[in-house]
């Protein structure tokens, strides 16, 4: 604000420049300023001095806009010179008055031609557009923030974290180079922040989130909220000493009545060189969104349970004959053994060698029936490091009778230290027996003459390990390609199709990808991926393939 | 004596040539040697074999009292290996087991000309029974003038 001259200051006529005319100025409603081309006033009028406050001796001699122009408002510069090349310039400009209220003006400047028709001179004449409506929409402009912040749909509070800046400050003045590192290594610091920080201010969601019933509830230390996930207040802190805009993590917060909700926690940050310590907290109670995944991961569980099943009812013949072999050998075994004893001189060695092989042949019925009972078992899927050519093995062990049956031969080529990759052995065997049945089936339905499948394990460049099958099929029409995977798409007459699209939702699971395409020789080719466990090669597949198995 | 598959254990044939000697062919290890047991403790003698191929290698005719088959083998099933025997051996009694039950297959097997079809598990009795009917029917059609 520049200082009001203790002198009536004058120009170089030696008075408020309208000269004769400044009682005609004087009645004149719109407020009239002229100001040299260096910005000096050098008249006044009345009107001016109802609008802006300052009287006619403390405006004249002033620069125009030191005096009357907004902080941050200062009109264009090019405004004056665009005044001067074409003959006038209008328009809005804020000004700020001598009792610090800032009026929205409408003006006009026409340039003031001497004697010799040079312009030494801006006339301006300005009027203040509707002073209230300035205001009003002033204040409307903050009242409406304001009710945004207030109503709005997601809860937000803001955050006062001035004590912990300056704590960074500190720690940075102190020669810590590296706060975050500082705060991973010194808990009793986390410790304090969480008393120094706290929620400045809060919007209606976020009351309504939290449980409580007014915002002065929830205007306290932050500690209470992070009673359940403090290492996500320490990562936020983390994520504010090494600079970043923002801090996003789904996490566990703790309301006013003691429940723990799943929230979606964002946080922004003011600039780094900002420390006033503010910061916006976005929260989204996602507690109901993750009730509707893992019940839909139930709901999945139970589709790939039901696949499994119709599966498994595929696999019925195979599992009648596995089971029958054993059981009519331990029959034949038995009586035999008896019949050696029965005999007039018993034969105690051989009922004994018999009684042996029934014990043998009871153990791998027992076998068989692990096997196909971990098939049909619905259990939430367990993940652990898998060998993916054991499970390939043991696959192709249960599914060995339904093979042999439709004449089809079976080459492997699995490659030797593949890597472990981490998912429920089970839930990858079920895709396995299902790509493995899709190829018989296909084969026995097209009659096809030559009948082979070939499977193949491979470690791929890109930190997966492969697995493929190959049949000697009619191959997958083009025009199906980019369908088969899809739920209730099958070419078989009596096939719900869920078996593709359920392998598919597993793979993803796992983390893997599934393809279909169709071989340059002929047949189809069913492709996935996995991601590789740990990342380092030589996993339990190598000591077997190791050992010649 | 070694049997088709160079198995040395079960095999034991007697010098008497008049010790009846059975086949047995069934895909399975298991089955294979409890029903060569059952026939040695019926005191017959038996040779095993994996499959049609390895049983028809060692075939000639009049060499076995009779085959005991399985339904269903690796490669040519039980019923047409007793197809084939009907033009090259119509002499040997085939008895054919199954897991299979039904009416139908059981039908289809006998019109065939096998001379018993037997459900798994087996009977001892039943079985012992077949194969001395298979002995007697060898006798009485092929009583050498």
């Amino acid at each position: 604000m520049p200082d009001s001259p203790t002198t009536m200051s004058q120009d170089a006529f030696g008075q408020n420049a309208f000269g004769p005319g400044d009682a005609l100025a004087d009645l004149c409603a719109e407020s009239i300023i002229v100001f040299g081309l260096d910005g000096t006033i050098r008249a006044w009028n009345a009107a001016a001095t109802r609008l802006y406050g300052w009287a006619v001796g403390q405006a004249l001699g002033q620069d125009v806009d030191a005096l009357l122009a907004a902080p941050a408002h200062a009109p264009h510069p090019l405004a004056k010179a665009r005044a001067l090349a074409d003959g006038g310039w209008s328009g809005r400009l804020q000004r700020r008055a001598a009792d610090g209220q800032e009026p929205v003006v409408q003006v006009r400047w026409t340039p003031r031609s001497d004697a010799l028709g040079r312009s030494d001179a801006i006339i301006e004449f300005s009027a203040a557009v509707e002073q209230d409506e300035a205001f009003a929409r002033f204040t409307a402009g903050e009242a409406r923030y304001r009710q945004m912040f207030l109503r709005a749909p997601v809860a937000l509070m803001r955050a006062d974290g001035s004590g912990v800046s300056r704590l960074a400050r500190e720690l940075r003045a102190s020669g810590v180079a590296d706060p975050a590192a500082y705060v991973e290594a010194h808990p009793d610091y986390l410790d304090q922040a969480l008393n120094v920080v706290a929620v400045a201010e809060v919007n209606e969601q976020a009351i309504r989130l939290f449980g409580a019933k007014e915002a002065s509830e929830l205007i306290k230390p932050v500690r209470h909220f992070w009673s359940d996930s403090p290492d996500t207040f320490k990562r936020a802190l983390i994520a504010r000493f090494e600079g970043r805009p923002y801090f996003a993590e789904e996490t566990r917060m703790r309301t006013l009545d003691g429940r723990t909700l799943d929230i979606l926690f964002s946080l922004a940050f003011p600039p780094p060189d900002v420390f006033n310590g503010e910061a916006l907290m976005g929260l989204l109670d996602i507690t109901d969104r993750r009730k509707a995944e893992s019940q839909l991961k139930a709901l999945q569980a139970d589709f790939a349970h039901a696949a499994r099943v119709s599966t498994l009812g595929e696999l019925t013949a195979s599992l009648a004959h596995e089971l029958t072999q054993p059981l009519a050998a331990i029959a034949a075994n038995g009586q035999a053994a008896l019949r050696w004893l029965d005999k007039a001189q018993p034969n105690i060695a051989r009922a004994k060698e018999r009684a042996d092989r029934i014990v043998h042949d009871a153990n791998r019925a027992a076998e068989i029936i692990q096997g196909i009972r971990g098939l049909a078992t619905n259990r939430a899927p367990e993940n652990r490091a898998l060998a993916l050519n054991d499970l390939v093995r043991e696959v192709l062990l249960i599914l060995k009778h339904d093979l042999d049956e439709k004449g089809v031969r079976v080459t492997c080529a699995l490659a030797p230290n593949l890597p472990a990759a981490i998912g429920d052995p089970v839930q990858l065997q079920q895709v396995i027996v299902n790509l493995i049945i899709n190829s018989l089936q296909a084969m026995v339905q097209a009659e096809s003459q030559d009948r082979a499948i070939h499977l193949r394990t491979s470690i791929e460049d890109d930190g997966h390990i492969g697995f493929s099958i190959r049949d000697t099929g009619p191959g997958v029409p083009l025009e199906n390609l980019d369908r088969v995977f899809s739920g209730f798409f099958s070419t078989k007459a009596d096939g719900m199709g869920m078996g593709l699209a359920i392998c598919q939702s597993l793979i993803a699971a796992h983390g893997g990808e599934i393809v279909a395409a169709n071989a340059p020789e002929g047949g189809a080719c069913f492709r996935f991926t996995l991601p590789i466990y740990g990342g380092a090669p030589g996993g339990p597949d190598a000591q077997a393939d190791a050992n010649g198995r | 004596m070694k049997d088709a598959r160079g198995d040395t254990s079960r095999a034991r044939t007697y010098n008497l040539s008049s010790v009846p000697l059975f086949a047995i062919v069934d895909d399975d290890k298991a089955m294979r040697e409890a029903l060569a047991e059952l026939i040695e403790v019926f005191d017959f003698a038996c040779l095993t074999f994996d499959g049609s191929e390895s049983f028809l290698a060692a075939h000639a005719p009049g060499r076995f009292a009779g085959l005991v088959t399985d339904l269903n083998l690796l490669g040519e099933s039980g019923l047409q290996l007793q197809q084939r025997l009907k033009t090259l051996d119509p002499a040997l009694p085939v008895i054919i087991i199954s897991a299979q039950a039904d009416l139908a297959t059981r039908t289809r097997a006998l019109a065939s000309g096998a001379m018993a079809y037997l459900t798994k598990p087996i009977n001892d009795q039943v079985l012992l029974g077949r194969l001395n009917a298979a002995l007697a029917w060898g006798r009485e059609t092929f009583e050498p003038d």
